[in-house]
């Protein structure tokens, strides 16, 4: 082949080996192909930082007990003790895989959250993981602008190519 | 074979990896950054209405005659607006859509007029002393020079 490019009549430039040529189009592919892969893992790993920022917000709120107004009114008359401020922690957000999901057309993923917290009555505690919860979907909506796809809620939550929804948090 | 301007494949391999975990790296930060602006204002009320509480709870200690002088920001977070009400359960706020409460010792809280449910405003100097009233604790809550 390099025979065939120095007994070519006229400039070697601007020539190359059908070999070169072979290696640099089957690499072109080949990072193509990674690309995509790479670009969805990236994807995944975007909506489980937003989820962790989310976690952290909703806890955040439970932590120094500022809420929104309706919530203040429904915990001021059922649930005063979630008025005082608490020590609320994310200990880690777990991303379990679902499959994929007929419902949606992608693939789906839970969250759930690991909290620890002071001891406190189960309705309380299920009240504070539905804040987190909340929070942690509502966060991976605005990190990927996807507010309009789902409900007040957030639920389920999408990024560009999955689905997100969240479980009962488990406190350590 | 003119070398000049030439970029090699690892150049364009790395930085296409470098710009697509940069865009990642970015966008994180921003949503990281949003939130901790957010809980910045969020803590700003609360350590606001908890100096608040703690001064209607110091002036109550302190017995009769003791004033405690408390002065509001303007603003929170240089941003909000924001309302503050005491009455004798505890201290309450209000911003942007967000409410808070801070709890005091029970006490009757009144204010010049003897409205037990005092509103206090942005930015303003209060005054607040430790008046017996007919044999009752009486916290009077007043615009301090």
């Amino acid at each position: 082949m390099h025979t065939f490019i120095l007994n070519n009549p006229g400039s070697g430039r601007g020539q190359a080996a059908a070999e070169y040529m072979m290696l640099a189009g089957f690499s072109v592919l080949l990072a193509l192909i990674f690309a995509g892969q790479i670009q969805l893992q990236l994807e995944l790993m975007e909506a489980h930082s937003a989820a962790r920022t989310g976690a952290s917000e909703g806890a955040f709120t439970d932590t120094i007990a500022v809420y929104p107004g309706v919530t203040f009114d429904e915990y001021q008359s059922l649930k005063p003790e979630l008025l005082e401020p608490s020590s609320v922690r994310v200990v880690r957000v777990e991303l379990i895989e679902d499959g994929y999901s007929s419902t949606y057309g992608r693939r789906k993923f839970r969250l759930r959250a690991w909290l620890s917290g002071p001891p406190m009555k189960p309705s309380l505690r299920e009240s504070i993981s539905d804040r987190v919860n909340f929070c942690i979907r509502r966060s991976i909506s605005r990190t990927f602008g996807t507010e309009n796809l789902t409900n007040t809620y957030h639920n389920p939550a999408f990024s560009d190519h999955y689905v997100f929804t969240t479980s009962e948090a488990i406190w350590v | 074979m003119d070398s000049e301007g030439v970029v090699t494949a690892d150049t364009v391999t790395w930085l296409f990896f470098t710009l697509l975990l940069a865009s990642v790296m970015v966008s994180i930060a921003g949503a990281r950054l949003e939130g901790v602006h957010s809980d910045e204002r969020l803590l700003e009320m609360r350590i606001l209405l908890d100096d608040v509480a703690e001064a209607v709870n110091l002036a109550t200690a302190g017995g009769p005659g003791h004033e405690v002088v408390v002065e509001l920001p303007e603003r929170l977070n240089h941003t909000d607006d924001y309302r503050v009400l005491v009455n004798s359960s505890g201290v309450y706020g209000w911003a942007d859509g967000q409410r808070a409460f801070s709890s005091i010792y029970p006490v009757v809280v009144a204010d010049g007029y003897g409205r037990t449910r005092v509103y206090l405003e942005s930015g303003g100097r209060y005054s607040i002393r430790n008046t017996p009233r007919n044999n009752r604790t009486v916290i009077m809550i007043s615009g301090a020079s």
